[in-house]
């Protein structure tokens, strides 16, 4: 198994899964520290398991449990996480705090509406219920401990009484998760909610921080969108050292899994400018 | 679970995008009691659908990856593709399983939905129908066909045919010239001159490659129309060619036989 050797701090350096990572192989003559992949990926492929555990090791993503929806995941699914978490020995099991399917409009006998494409839900007590309940559900199916990630948030969902870090919060003051912290998706939601980040990050539970997403964002049609095809931006940095004064994540993932082709001398850059940052916490 | 029924209409409304129109045309729909009073914001949700249909097209990222980045650069990434996802939704069209046909149909659509007026359209149109020329090119099988060698001049009775495949299209910006003003990472096309550029996308046969040809709007037609059957007496006919011009023309044939982009024998296959 290859792997890259960490950073001083204890913590690892990652990739997303993503049509890029062979040119980031060529190109760079070494792994990163991780592989992080989506769950739906390696069902469709389950040959990737090996090929990838070849490389470096395997971290698992999901974004099928739909942690903050009020329609259960299939049972075969979870047993398909639960199973692809086994195989791959991952360390945990990062998921959306978001929601995949609801309940059809057409009536209960429907079956429900599924995308291909995790939701920001509403921001209320109400689900934030519900997602304790999912996680208390679903954790002891699971072969590794679940960390909760934060979805962007685009638009204001109708009857939301909190803004996304309050929500985060009140999410993990009633589970053991831990946290997935999204620096884009977090960025994305303060500008596209009018929120202070740097304020508002403060009010985030930091010290359940086991790992980060890093990727690049756009602004178009009057909002900011993530964006996995461009390099994140210097003020997701800023973040980062923002981050680490209260945090010690495990993991960095850098989520550059949209395009084949990267522009290799600058990720290699951003991951040894987030190796520096995590060295010097 | 008033909770439950909001994350139903969002949901029911990104799977089926058409369905934000009808609301906004009849809000009634959401203007239920047990729903919360604050509106569902159906112009967010259509171009959340956008990026949600964005997303699904990554993997053309690698033979389009001149359209993704001009869609990124002139900001019509999420415009184009809400659009896209609500015309699919309409038509009742599922996504094509096969890269190839999700390519086809995306730059088919790209080609209804711009609007000539605007250059970033025209750009966009331009440089999507030139990915799918050269990767559709590229992707076919080798083309059998004989070696150019010393190409005999075509005479009046010759029928000419394509040698090798071809794709003959019209572009109002010259491809290459908007690849060139893209090296940059802000580019300026508003340098770029606009035009009628007729172009052979040309992969000669045993040949890997595809070569860009301009062309003259007689050597177009001529590659347009010479399909095998005709000869060049016929095709002179066709295109209205008088007795004065017929030299011209058959001097013309011969330029395009030397180029290799024409063949005296029917050996060859249709342009695609």
């Amino acid at each position: 198994m290859g792997g890259g050797a960490g950073t001083s701090s204890g913590a690892h350096i990652g990739l997303a899964y993503g049509p890029g990572l062979a040119e980031f192989l060529n190109g760079c003559n070494t792994a990163p520290d991780y592989v992080e992949v989506p769950f739906e990926q390696l069902r469709h492929s389950p040959r990737l398991i090996a090929e990838l555990q070849d490389i470096a090791p395997v971290y698992l993503h999901c974004a099928s449990l739909s942690l903050a929806g009020f329609v259960e995941p299939a049972a075969d699914t979870v047993s398909a996480v639960a199973g692809m978490a086994q195989a791959v020995r991952t360390p945990w099991i990062g998921e959306h705090l978001a929601f995949i399917s609801a309940a059809s409009l057409e009536g209960a006998d429907q079956p429900p509406h599924t995308l291909t494409y995790t939701i920001c839900p509403q921001l209320s007590m109400e689900v934030v219920d519900r997602v304790a309940a999912n996680i208390a559900l679903l954790q002891p199916q699971l072969p590794a401990p679940l960390i909760v990630e934060n979805p962007p948030q685009y638009f204001a969902v109708p009857g939301s009484t909190m803004s996304m870090s309050q929500f985060v919060a009140a999410v993990l003051d009633r589970s053991e998760a831990g946290l997935l912290l999204d620096l884009t998706h977090f960025l994305i939601t303060a500008l596209n909610t009018g929120v202070d980040p740097v304020a508002d990050l403060e009010r985030l539970p930091l010290e359940r921080v086991v790992e980060v997403h890093i990727s690049g964002m756009s602004c178009q049609s009057g909002v900011y969108w993530d964006d996995h095809s461009m390099l994140a931006p210097p003020e997701i940095f800023d973040l980062l050292a923002r981050t680490l004064r209260r945090a010690r994540p495990r993991a960095v993932t850098f989520e550059y899994n949209w395009a084949p082709r990267l522009p290799l001398q600058l990720v290699v850059a951003q991951m040894d400018q987030a190796r520096e940052r995590l060295a010097a916490a | 679970m008033k909770a439950a029924l909001v994350h139903s209409l969002l949901a029911a409304g990104l799977v089926k995008p058409n369905l934000l129109r009808t609301w906004g045309d009849a809000p009634a729909a959401l203007s239920r009691s047990d729903l919360p009073s604050e509106p569902f914001d159906l112009q967010a949700l259509r171009q959340f659908a956008g990026l949600a249909f964005k997303v699904r097209h990554n993997p053309l990222r690698g033979p389009y990856a001149n359209t993704f980045r001009l869609l990124s650069l002139c900001g019509l990434e999420i415009t184009l593709f809400s659009d896209y996802a609500c015309a699919c939704a309409e038509q009742g069209l599922a996504l094509a399983a096969q890269n190839e046909e999700r390519a086809r149909l995306l730059v088919q659509f790209i080609d209804q939905w711009h609007n000539p007026a605007l250059p970033a359209h025209a750009l966009l149109r331009d440089m999507a129908r030139h990915e799918q020329a050269v990767s559709e090119l590229e992707r076919a099988d080798a083309v059998a066909g004989a070696p150019q060698g010393q190409a005999a001049a075509p005479g009046p009775d010759s029928k000419l045919c394509p040698r090798g495949a071809m794709r003959l299209q019209e572009s109002r910006y010259h491809p290459l010239a908007i690849l060139a003003a893209m090296r940059v990472p802000t580019p300026d096309f508003s340098t770029l001159n606009t035009g009628s550029h007729l172009l052979a996308y040309w992969r000669a046969p045993a040949s890997p490659s595809v070569q860009l040809v301009e062309l003259d709007a007689f050597g177009f037609a001529l590659l347009q129309y010479a399909d095998g059957s005709r000869s060049l007496r016929e095709l002179g006919a066709l295109l209205g060619i008088g007795r004065a011009r017929r030299a011209g023309m058959q001097a013309l044939a011969q330029q395009l036989v030397q180029a290799g982009l024409l063949a005296t024998e029917a050996t060859a296959v249709p342009c695609i």
